[in-house]
Order: structure tokens, then sequence, then C-alpha cells
């Protein structure tokens, strides 16, 4: 029987700054066997350790096909995050997982995808799109709306760039409150809304962000006519063990670390208590 | 689905030769038996002679499952040097359960199923997997608090339900069900203390457990809570009154058998060395569920007093873990200052809709002085 | 899995664990069900007593202070050094400027050892104990002792509960627990606070007054009739409640002094309940002495309290004593002053007997080994009175704890000081002792059990609406909130449970009225 509280060892190989309090690591196993065999699905998660002050579940934030490593995205916001910003390339890291169900991938294709992340909701979202980006003749229309803070606190700068710069997707992005090295729109997420234009009955939107934005974005797209089986989000709740044990992430009958983080709005609408 | 059950023997072991089968156990593994403790408190605990057996016992307020599932046990320590070790802790250990009751190994069954389920918990399994559980049924209540028929608890387990030797105390001896081989295994050690049982022994028990029912005091059964709970049938405002009274000691979830929730915390002074240790946990607790952002998505204590009861009574729960989260034991109901136990509050349930009456924990303010 | 009984090192309630023991590690607790206090039950404090225990932060060896910073060293090393050092200041500006403060959990054996270090020792009569009853004179025997001093069980036995006082669940929960059941039964309750609490909305009167000493008086005197008077009256086994340190040392010794007239009618009983769990212990050694007017001292030996934690003044006088010595478990705020600091064992870790506000006597029972060098404060307060010249203390705990009930501590009570009047701009709103949750923060065990810290996170104080519309404030806003002992920073909560006028916040900052403001 393996056991499921003790972490996989890696390295962090590489730290990159994202923001003035966001980090995204490239971590590799160093164990081959498991570095060959390790796989995940966009929308997963892992328990990241530093080992001496805790654990904290994070979301994958690369495609699953890299092979070598995959990456995670992390604002430092408690002890761990904390802990693991001070953290150099070569550290040990432990991880724990893949936990959680992940992003209805398979079930997408053929649809047009529309992606609406704010802030710190958009690492989750890169692992899908990167996966997307590389079968994407097997989608649709690719739409991604991106809403930061403030200039600065937009994540994968590189990556929004590249993404713009493809033919293939359309992405808008806004940000609350501008400044003078912004010359793009201004505004919160869903006023890009009025600037696409999709067919809900064949596109499915995934959104991942600050609850509140959540919250307004789910409303304006069953206003747009969305069924409510169409729309996908990820419910955030503290895990602790991620393996449906501990019971902090219990909602319901629903264990957030197995039965989600992704669930429709449909699903979320059950819930016997509020997300 | 497939024959009835039946258990494998059914023999009799007179009172006085219990103490000289208890003895050769205490030869195969640590064996944890009734005993008495300080202020007159029962214990299931370690016996260390036959002597310390104390079979007229009524229960130990900390549930048997809990050396199962200790209150903290370390998962692994590590050891920061020219590499990173990781070294787990497991419990190995031998241990025969004797004298564990009814409730008690509906409460371990229940939670073997959990801890198996999706991602198997090895530390659990290493434990149950080198646990034999010798239980014994219960024809009279041991406790006032006890309500173990009101929730399919007990008072005596069938073929099936957990318990490897199931002990029904009759006059100046015992009935004794086989239900395992291990428990088979336990009886062969000793086939002279050990004799069939006959038809008047096994009516002597029937009758025994035949009025059971009514020997019970409280009256708090399940069924209605279920669906006042399952339907979200109770007002928000009975929630309010009940958890304004909970102070958040815990004591409640630490207590019952059925309780699984952890938390998991690490220890270490430098980084270089320390160790993961997980220790038990309550969602009564008002951080149970903050996130590290500060939010707390269940930051009132009637949301909190509500989960404990949607998680024990619920019917989508009561689904997906086989049967309700409740059997009665009454421990909560010794546990509880303020009055707002799992009976408390079914019995609160059961009086929505109509005036409460004087004397439960719900009642309504004392009427004035003239 | 090994269980110790033993008694839990929280509040006066004096409730009856078992500290769980597996590999000889503390892995729980659990509470004692035939004990008379616990009844098989325990409060969050209770439940996670244990969780202190373990942690790396322990201290496992005596530190001194060498080159301005704290450095290992043995016993022997420290305990010299700690000698030489009180020695010093002994010479130069007399026993009396050497201040001995004891905890409120300092067991029976460590408060008669202190005391006898104190006075024979050091020369000197600036002794606390208890830092939450700086004063003890004013608290009158009759109430405490005799068979007018109620026990919990006699709650339930009487027919008119006189509760003056609010809090109840967080800090005597065990009698919060009686009272709340006792009603349920149909005993009537008066409430008399400010506070309009659980126990408070079930009564049959509250009065929600900002002093209570104020009708203790009025009822002892014959007028003015009235509800209260009435109850009063008819009632035939009256039971008055109340919490000690609820109220500022004159107003509380006005307030007792009422309780002590009440007794005139026959069957009327008292029930004072001390704060920390040898309060009552420390009653009886008298340790108190007018808060020793702490700009006097020039040296402290202080055993397991954190007075610099407490508010600015004490962080002050700390930071100016010549020589500062520190017993405790952890590094404390004021053990990183300190020019020596000891380890000490944990309430898990030592024998002793610990006083609960009733007066029963129970036994602490050692669960598991203290870490490293850690030892237990009757242990070290042995070896420091011989090294002062104390000859006949004894070397074990049977040998002290003989000569505690044979021996008698005299100890000279200084005339009290007066407390200075508070600045104007403080006098702005009566400040009530918060009696809730946060106010615990501070305390050395809380601080480090994990639970306790996840629990109380938000900082938070409360006001009636009228007065945040008074004072051009918004519920959940953050304030700054100023007083004699410092300042600090909360969320505001609205609510009615406060009456006009009064604003709750946490009683250990704070000696006097308070300040309250918008947050800049």
């Amino acid at each position: 029987m393996e056991n499921v509280y003790l972490p996989h060892l890696t390295k962090i190989a590489e730290v990159r700054r994202e923001t003035v309090d966001t980090l995204t690591y490239l971590l590799r196993f160093t164990q081959p066997g498991v570095a060959r065999s390790f796989t995940f699905k966009p929308g997963q998660f892992v328990e990241v350790s530093v080992f001496g002050v805790g654990e904290a579940p994070i979301g994958f934030a690369s495609a699953p096909s890299n092979g070598d490593g995959f990456e995670i995205t992390v604002r430092a916001l408690g002890s761990v995050t904390r802990a693991l910003h001070r953290l150099r390339p070569g550290d040990w890291v432990g991880i724990r997982g893949p936990y959680g169900n992940s992003f209805p991938y398979e079930t997408a294709k053929g649809q047009d995808i529309l992606m609406i992340g704010g802030g710190i909701g958009l690492p989750p979202l890169r692992s899908l799109i990167e996966a997307i980006l590389q079968e994407r003749e097997a989608f649709g229309a690719i739409t991604i709306l991106y809403g930061a803070r403030t200039p600065q606190d937009r994540v994968y700068k590189g990556e929004l760039d590249r993404w713009k710069s493809r033919g293939d997707l359309l992405l808008l992005e806004t940000v609350d409150v501008g400044d003078e090295t912004w010359a793009g729109s201004v505004g919160v997420v869903t006023t890009l809304l009025a600037r696409i234009s999709v067919d809900p009955s064949r596109t499915i939107a995934f959104t991942c962000g600050p609850p509140i934005m959540i919250k307004f974005v789910i409303q304006d797209l069953l206003k747009l006519g969305f069924a409510e089986d169409r729309i996908v989000s990820t419910l955030e709740r503290y895990m602790k063990c991620g393996v449906g044990k501990c019971g902090h992430c219990a909602i319901g009958s629903k264990y957030v670390c197995v039965d989600g983080p992704v669930f429709t709005y449909k699903q979320l609408k059950d819930l016997p208590e509020p997300p | 689905m497939g024959e009835q059950m039946a258990f494998r023997s059914i023999q009799v072991i007179q009172e006085d030769a219990v103490p000289p089968w208890v003895a050769t156990l205490m030869r195969e593994a640590l064996v944890i038996g009734p005993r008495g403790g300080g202020n007159g408190d029962f214990q299931l605990a370690p016996l260390t002679s036959v002597e310390d057996l104390h079979l007229d016992y009524t229960h130990d307020l900390l549930p048997p499952m809990r050396y199962l599932l200790p209150p903290s046990e370390v998962l692994f320590r590590f050891h920061n040097g020219d590499s990173l070790a990781l070294i787990p802790e497991y419990d190995e250990r031998r241990r025969i359960l004797f004298g564990v009751r009814s409730c008690d190994v509906k409460g371990i069954r229940y939670q073997g199923q959990f801890f198996h389920r999706d991602f198997p918990d090895i530390y659990f399994s290493k434990r149950a997997a080198n646990a034999i559980l010798i239980s014994l049924a219960c024809p009279t209540p041991p406790l006032p608090t006890c309500f173990c028929v009101c929730c399919d608890g007990g008072p005596v387990l069938k073929p099936g339900e957990g318990s490897d030797i199931q002990l029904t105390p009759l006059e100046g001896r015992y009935l004794v069900e086989v239900d395992s081989e291990a428990g088979e295994r336990l009886v062969a050690k000793t086939p002279e203390l050990f004799r069939e049982a006959t038809p008047a022994d096994l009516a002597e028990r029937n009758e025994a457990l035949a009025e059971v029912d009514q020997k019970f005091s409280t009256s708090a059964y399940l069924a209605r809570g279920i669906a006042k709970v399952t339907t979200d049938a109770v007002p928000a405002e009975i929630w309010e009154e009940l958890a304004e009274r909970c102070i958040g000691c815990g004591g409640c979830s630490y207590l019952c058998p059925l309780c699984t929730c952890f938390t998991i915390v690490d220890r270490s002074r430098d980084g270089t060395a320390g160790e993961r240790v997980r220790r038990w946990d309550h969602c009564q607790s008002a951080g149970f569920t903050r996130e590290a952002s500060g939010h707390n998505p269940r930051a009132q204590k009637r949301e909190q007093f509500k989960r404990r009861f949607f998680h024990k009574l619920s019917y989508q729960c009561l689904q997906r873990e086989g049967r309700p989260g409740c059997v009665g034991c009454g421990r909560c109901v010794t546990a509880c200052m303020m009055g707002i136990d799992m009976a408390a509050v079914l019995l609160r349930f059961r009086e929505l809709g109509r005036k409460p009456k004087w004397g439960p924990p719900w009642a309504a303010k004392p009427k004035t002085s003239p | 899995m090994q269980r110790i009984l033993t008694v839990c090192p929280h509040c006066s309630c004096g409730c009856g664990l078992y500290v769980l023991v597996e590999r000889g590690e503390a892995v729980g607790v659990m509470p004692s069900v035939g004990h008379p206090i616990s009844q098989g039950r325990l409060c969050m404090k209770g439940w996670t007593s244990f969780q202190h225990l373990h942690r790396a932060e322990r201290l496992d060896s005596p530190y001194i202070r060498q080159n301005g910073t704290l450095k290992r060293a043995g016993w022997e090393e420290a305990l010299t050094h700690l000698v030489e050092g009180l020695g010093a200041v002994r010479s130069k500006d007399g026993g009396q400027a050497i201040g001995v403060w004891a905890s409120g959990r300092s067991t029976d054996e460590e408060l008669f050892l202190l005391s006898r270090l104190a006075s024979q020792g050091l020369g000197t009569t600036a002794v606390r104990f208890d830092r939450s009853l700086q004063s003890l004179d004013h608290i009158p025997a009759s109430l405490v002792e005799g068979f007018r001093a109620a026990k919990f069980d006699e709650v339930q036995a009487a027919d008119l509960l006189l509760i003056f006082g609010h809090g109840f669940p967080e800090h005597h929960p065990q009698v919060a627990s009686r009272i709340l059941k006792a009603m349920d039964e149909g005993t009537s309750a008066v409430v008399i606070s400010p506070y309009r609490d659980l126990l408070a909305e079930r009564a049959v009167l509250h009065l929600r007054v900002s002093s209570p000493e104020e009708v203790a008086l009025a009822l002892t005197e014959e007028e003015p009739p009235g509800h209260l008077r009435a109850l009063w009256d008819e009632a035939k086994w009256p039971l008055v409640i109340y919490p000690l340190k609820s109220l500022p040392p004159d107003r509380e010794a006005r307030l007792l002094r009422a309780f002590e007239s009440l007794l005139a009618k026959a069957s009327a009983k008292v029930l004072l309940l001390f704060p920390r769990a040898n309060s009552r212990g420390a009653f009886r050694w008298k340790g108190g002495g007018a808060a020793s007017e702490p700009s006097g001292l020039k040296a402290l030996l202080v055993v397991e309290e954190d007075p610099a934690a407490w508010n600015g003044n004490f962080r002050e006088l700390v930071r100016g004593l010549d020589f500062l010595v520190v017993q405790d478990l952890f590094l404390t705020e004021t053990a990183e002053l300190a020019h020596v600091v000891l380890p000490a064992a944990s309430f898990a870790e030592k024998g002793g007997t610990l006083t609960n506000t009733e007066g029963r006597q129970q036994t602490l029972r050692p669960a598991i080994l203290p870490p490293g060098d850690a030892r237990p404060g009757w242990a070290i307060a042995a070896e420091m009175a011989r090294r002062l010249g104390l000859a006949d203390v004894g070397s074990t705990l049977e040998e002290i704890q003989q000569g505690l009930s044979s021996g008698q501590v005299q100890a000279v009570l200084p005339a009290e000081t007066a407390c200075e009047s508070p600045p104007e701009r403080f006098a702005t709103l009566e400040h009530v002792p918060n009696r809730l949750g946060w106010m615990w923060l501070k305390d050395t065990i809380l601080r480090h059990t994990d639970d306790w810290q996840r629990e109380h996170q938000d900082r938070w104080v409360e006001l009636h609406p009228e007065d945040v519309k008074t004072l051009g404030l918004r519920p959940g806003c953050m304030v700054q909130v100023a007083g004699e002992g410092g300042e600090f920073q909360a969320t505001l909560r609205i609510s009615e449970r406060v009456g006009p006028g009064v604003l709750v916040t946490p009683h250990h900052l704070f000696e006097g009225p308070v300040h309250i403001e918008r947050a800049k």
C-alpha cells in the first residue's frame, strides 16, 4: 500500500518572478522512476511541502506533456507559501499528488472555449491553455479574458504577449486600475464580456479567480444564455490532506480535494453551503 | 446478496474461565481490556496482569478506535543532511481489543471503510490489520446516556459486522460467537475453557435481548433527524439557538467513535530535522475552514454547528459512508458542557413546531417572577 | 497508550484530565469522568493543553547573556551567574529593589519556595504571584474560606443565582455549564453586567449596568424596592457568583464588601472565581504586594510569566532593569530581554499541587519527561533558595511538601500605592474588560497552542450602534484603541450586547479608561 502522506522529493530547478508577491517554480523530481511516471491533468493540484513548515495545496500551472518536471505559481499568503518564497534553486520541495479532479478536457473537444481569469486565477487556466494549444485543431474558437488589479499584478506577462500574438485565439486583457505603462482597457474583467461574441450552446466557459469575481462572471454568463453545466469553475477551500480524509475541505457530502476542485456551476448550486 | 452470514461457531465460556483465557491472550499480543482508572473512571487500556481486568465496566470515554487512529501520531520524520531523508513511522504492534462495546465495533467498521476509500490510509490500515476485536454485547445499557437502539448502533452485533468474537453476558457465563478465523484461533488456544452453546444458552440470550429497547432511557431516534437535516428543514433560528451555546471545545468530535477529522502540522526547530504529525481536529472550531488568505467560508458558529449534524445525519452522507454518522454511544452527551449533544439536538428536532417543554436544554426563558 | 491523571493548567476550575502518552510523547488529553469538576468535560483550553508540550521551541537549556546575546550554558554556570547578579543588585540598591514575580500557574510548592527565597534569601517583599491578582488584600477571607464560600455543585442547589459579570463560558466554563444547566432546570438567575451574553439572555432579570458594585450595595440597604429586591427577599438559598479581577481593585473591594453584607441573609452563599489554575494557591501565600511600585525595581526574577508582553509600561520597566532572570518554557518576550534564562518543565512534566477556586488541592502528576535540561519549577526554586542561603530547603518534592505544611511564611505587605489618574484624553468611554476569547492571546501556553492561535486570528472590539454613530465610525473598520498600557489596532464590531457608552476591550492590556478612534 502506498503511503499517500509521504511526499516525493523535488528540487527547485528554476524560479521566475511574476509579480511582487508571486513566483513561478519549475520543479523536477529527483527520483528518475517518479519523474518518468508522474502525470497529471489540468485543474489538478499538488500538496507542496516545505519541510518543517507544512504543506499548501497549489494547482498545476504548466501543461501535462512537458515531461521535464512541472510548474506551479505561488503567491505568498500564509506561512507555507511565505517559507516557499525564501527557497532557492537547488532547495528541496516535497510534492504529493496529483490530487483532485480535472477540467473537462476531452468533453470540451470540438467545442469553443471561453476562459475568464482574474489575478492569481490564471495559473490553473494556463495549464489548460497550454494543453489545449498543443492540440489546437481539436478545439473550436478560443477566447481568453484576463483581468488583474493593476498592470504590475499580471502574472505570466511573457505568455500573455505570446498568446496575444498567436493568430488562432482571441486574448483580451483589462486591469482594475491602470498606470502610465498601461495602454489597454481599464475595468473589471466582466466588462470584457461585452466585447466578445460567443455561442453559449457550443461553448464551454472556464473561470478561475477571486470568489467575488467568479460570482459576477457566472451571473453574466448565465445572462448570456450559458447552461449551468457549461460553466466550469474551481472551488477554493482549505485543503490539508488532499486525499479526502482530514475533513477540512468537506462541503455537503463532497470533498473538494477528491470531488473537486473543478465543479460546474450546476454542481456548485446544489451544494448545501455557499462556495 | 449472497447467503445469510452466520457465526462460525457459538460457544460458551464460564465467567471464572475468562481470566485464564485472557492470560493466554496476553501471551499472544498486547491485550487492551477494561480496567479501572483514577476517580472511578473505566478505561479500555493495556492490561499488565489479569487482575487488572474489570469486565463489569460501562465504557471508556475515549473510544477504542483511538488505538487505530490515535489523538496524534508522527507520520514521518525528516532529516536534511547530504540528502533529504523522510522516514515514516508505522505502528504494527499486535493488539487484542477485549471488551469493545457493539457501538464501538460499528464505529471501527465505519472508520475502516472511510480510511480505505479512494486513497487508503496506510497508518490506519496497519493498526487495523494488527488488531483483533473481542466485543461485549449489552443486554442492558451500560450507561443512562446510551442510545444505540435509536441509531442502529447496537446493542448486539450480527455476523459480519466487524467483531472477531462477540461475547454476550448471560447468567454466570458468556455466549461466545466466533466471527472470524482470527477469532477461531484465539478460542482454539484453550479449548478446555469453552463448550458448545446449547439451545438453552441461545434462548437465554434471546430473552435478554428481546426487550432491550425498553431498557434504554433516551429516545432520540435518528430517523426524524435524518429527514430534517437532509431536507434542510431545520430553521436557521434553531441552529442559532443551539450553536450559541457551543464553546467549541471539540469534545463531541474527539470522543465520537465515528469522527475522523485531523490536521497535519510540522515540528522542527530550524528546518533541518523534524517531524510531520497528524493530530485530531474538529469542525466546531472557528478556524477549521479558514484559508491562508484569512477568508473563512464557514465563519458563523451556527454554520459550523449545522455542518456537524449534516455530516452525521444527512442522507447524502449516509449514502457515501454506508450508515448514519452516529452509533448512539452517548459520549457526546457526557462530554458536552452546554447540553447540545446529539441526543439533545435530535430531541430538539422532535420539538420543532411544538412548544418546547420545560427541562430540556432548549427550554424557553424561565417564567418571570411576579 | 498510557493515561496519567493530572490537572489542567489553565483556569481555576481545576478539571481532572488524563495526559495520553505514547512512547514517551504526550499525544493528547481527555477528561476524567469521575472527577467532581470535569465530569467528563473539558473546554477548548483543556482539550488542547498538550499541544505546547512538544513544540520544537521548548527551552531545553539555560542561557546566559554574553556580549549582548543569549548563549547556551549549563545549570551550574547559570545559577552561579544568577546568584552573583542578584547579589550585586542587593548590595547596591538593597533587597527591596529585587522583585519576584511568579505566575498563576505556579504550584503551591513553587509559591512556598519563592516566598521563602524572596524574604529570607533576597530580603525583599516585592513579591507578586499571579499578575491578575495584583493586590489580594481586598478579598475578605470569609468569602473565600468557610462554609459560606460555595462549591461548584452548590450552583444546582441554589434557588436564585446572582451573577455579577459575563464571559463565564470563556473563563470558567465548568461554572457556566452548571449555571446554564440550573437555568434550564428552572433556577432563576439575575445577571448584573454591562454585556448581554448567553446567560444574561436567559436570565429572569438582566441589569445592564457598568457599576455592578452599586447594585450590590443598593441591595444591602433596605431601599429601594424593585424586582431584584423582590427576588432576593423571596429566595431561600441565593448564590452570588463573581469572577475576581473583572473590576479595578478599588471597585472590586467595594463589591466584595457588599457581598459580605449580603451574607447577613442566613442561607446566602458566595462563589468567587479566581482567575488562574493556582490563583487560589497564590491567595493563600498572600504573595501580592501593591504591584511592588515597579519603578523602584532594579532586578526581577520572573517565573513563567511574560510581563513584557502585557503592555508597553511593563516592557519599559523590564528593559530598564540591571538584572533580569526569567524561568519559562519558551523564549518569551520577557525572556528575550533577560540576563539569565532557565528552562522550566511544563505542567505535564512535574509534580506538585494546584488549588482550584473552591480550595480543592489537587495533585499534578508528571506524564512525560521535560525536554533536554529543563527542570520542574519546584526543583529550580529549591536550588536557587539553597544557593541564596536557605540551608533547610528539601531536595525532593515530598520533603518540600512536608516543609510547606509545617512552615508558615509571613509575607510583609507594603502599603498600597494609589494609581495615577489617567490623562484626560483617555476618559472617553467606560472600559469594560473583554472576557472573550482572544484576550488569552498573550498567555504563554496558549501562544504556543496551534489550535488556539487558529481560533483567534482576528482582534476585535465591540461598540453599541449608537456609539458607532456618535464617534463617526463604521462597523468593520479598523480602529485604534489606546489606554494606559499601550495601543493596538482591531476591527470594530457592532453589537447590542454592550450598552451605550461602553467599550469592550481586552482587559489585560489596560488598567483604566480607553480611547478609541479610527485607525489611520
